[in-house]
């Protein structure tokens, strides 16, 4: 999805690679519909100005490169890997970024970065020593590799400090929650993607959704899906919000054209039985949505066999459920709780706008699925909220809970889904590999904060 | 009576183990063949009966999940 130097906003390549790991050597990537074609990878590199002598490791005994002839070569293709390293010559890397641009077979170049072994201690020593000789050589104006420029001998080197914590803020753009995930930077809106929220269902007539399909159904007898309590209203205005509100207001959605499918299974007094969530889960399949978005829980630490299996049927109907692990840190159970702690379930934790645990935000529990999966934002979370209600109405309001982070890692499933095509299993797997790590423990936030496409 | 949520074995028939439920003494409530799962309510001390049934996985008693009030500080 990503083309780091010829995006939307046109060539940002820049023309003089340096620092202390990169080679001043350029890898291009070409694009799927040739990567299997290697006359035409050949001679898209070979179009490349200042790039005349090109060598592919298919000339070579087993496709084993030789260091010497690749020394002398300004551009060395893998064919099998549908990628190559370019020496581009004096003042070619604007041209080539401008012939990336124009080339429909280069789906991205990157520089070239030098790496360290770090494969077992002794190793790591090593690594970690040509990584600091390689900085003092640059500090100190031998910068042997790249022929940056070359500090004075006697500068003073400030070491500056890792910042203690990441901040954002709610911008007139956008809330927080959208920046620290990367939904503001993403190409994807969820388009196609049905995604359901159940809950306590949804303000039908709020400003920010008019024009929008949505398909309602409510599981709680008596009671439409309209929303009458708030808690629907807020999620799915983070999971499924505008790119544009109504109101002029900033961003609060992760997946502005998604399709929204409400379950109301929480009553408007905010409860709800397994048997109406069960319900809710049942129809949300049959009506073939690729994420359901559960802000609910019970603190109930161990895990439920029923929830279990649902999970893995859900999955293997390609639908994944993702759930809030609950606010129980402070008090028992403490850890994920019930259906979020079933292993087929995703479990949400929910972190603040300065990437720190909330301190509400249950920790894994000991028994197989009682992890905490994943992380969102679930801090000062501004989102859509029913414009007439009887304890105040909206149309906006900040609120904080595990049951803000889950839709936020819903709507961001969705991107995923629409972006590549994944579901269940494999849905899952691109959501937990692609989160942004953070210092924290695993126990508390999974793999770390979710990210966008 | 108390409310359970009895989960179908793979390859049952939701619809199938649910008539076998009735004639257990099951009052059905929903037949949820997608997630196969029959929900309903029983006597308490058939409840045991009702697990060795063909085709039953495995019987959980319903819980309630409660919100915080909306103005609750966390949700």
């Amino acid at each position: 999805m990503s083309h780091p130097w010829n995006g939307e906003n046109g060539s940002s390549v820049p023309v003089t690679p340096n620092g202390p790991y990169l080679t001043g050597r350029y890898l291009v990537l070409f694009a799927d519909n040739v990567r299997t074609d290697e006359s035409a990878m050949m001679s898209a590199l070979s179009s490349a100005p200042g790039v005349s002598n090109v060598i592919s490791t298919s000339d070579f005994a087993d496709n084993a490169l030789d260091a010497e002839q690749a020394e002398g070569a300004d551009a060395q293709l893998f064919p099998n890997l549908g990628a190559a390293v370019v020496s581009p010559g004096a003042g070619g890397m604007a041209s080539l970024a401008d012939t990336a641009d124009q080339d429909n077979r280069v789906e991205a170049i990157e520089p070239e970065q030098r790496m360290f072994a770090l494969t077992t201690p002794l190793d790591y020593v090593r690594g970690f020593h040509d990584a600091v000789d390689d900085l003092y050589a640059v500090i100190n104006g031998r910068a042997a590799h790249n022929g940056g420029p070359a500090a004075p001998a006697s500068a003073p080197v400030a070491i500056a400090a890792p910042a203690a914590v990441t901040q954002f803020v709610d911008t007139p753009a956008f809330t927080w929650g959208l920046q620290a995930t990367g939904v503001t930077t993403s190409r994807a809106d969820g388009r196609g993607v049905r995604v359901a929220m159940l809950d306590t269902g949804f303000d039908l007539h709020h400003p920010d959704f008019t024009g929008r399909a949505i398909v309602s159904a409510s599981f709680v007898q008596g009671q439409s899906p309209q929303d009458g309590q708030g808690h629907g209203t807020h999620v799915t205005g983070t999971s499924s919000g505008p790119a544009k509100p109504s109101a002029g207001t900033r961003r609060y959605g992760c997946a502005p054209l998604d399709d929204i499918y409400i379950g109301k299974v929480l009553s408007n007094q905010g409860s709800g039985t397994d048997g109406q969530i069960l319900a809710g889960i049942d129809w949300a399949i049959a009506n073939e949505c690729r994420v359901i978005s559960m802000s609910l829980g019970a603190d109930v630490a161990t895990p439920s066999a029923l929830y279990t299996k649902i999970g893995q049927r859900a999955l293997a109907a390609q639908c994944l459920i993702i759930a809030a692990a609950g606010n129980n840190r402070q008090r028992l159970p403490g850890s994920v709780g019930r259906p979020a702690n079933s292993p087929s379930i995703m479990a949400v934790g929910a972190v603040d706008a300065n990437l720190q645990l909330a301190p509400f935000s249950a920790t894994s529990g000991t028994g197989q699925g009682g992890g905490v999966d994943i992380a969102g934002p679930g801090v000062a979370v501004f989102s859509s909220w029913p414009v007439t209600n009887p304890r105040g109405g909206g149309p906006y309001r900040v609120i904080q809970g595990t049951s803000m982070a889950t839709p936020h890692v819903a709507g961001i499933a969705a991107l995923w889904c629409q972006a590549t095509g994944a579901t269940g299993m494999a849905l899952w797997g691109q959501l937990t590999r692609t989160a942004k790590r953070l210092p924290l423990p695993s126990a508390d936030v999974g793999c770390g904060l979710v990210q966008a496409p | 009576m108390s409310e359970i949520s009895v989960t179908v074995e793979d390859g049952s028939d939701a619809g199938t183990v649910a008539e076998r439920l009735r004639a257990a003494g099951v009052r059905v409530d929903k037949v949820l063949s997608s997630i196969g799962v029959v929900t309903g309510s029983v006597a308490q001390d058939r409840k045991p009966e009702i697990a060795r049934i063909e085709g039953v996985a495995a019987v959980e008693e319903q819980n309630t999940f409660r919100l915080p009030p909306p103005d609750a500080d966390v949700q």
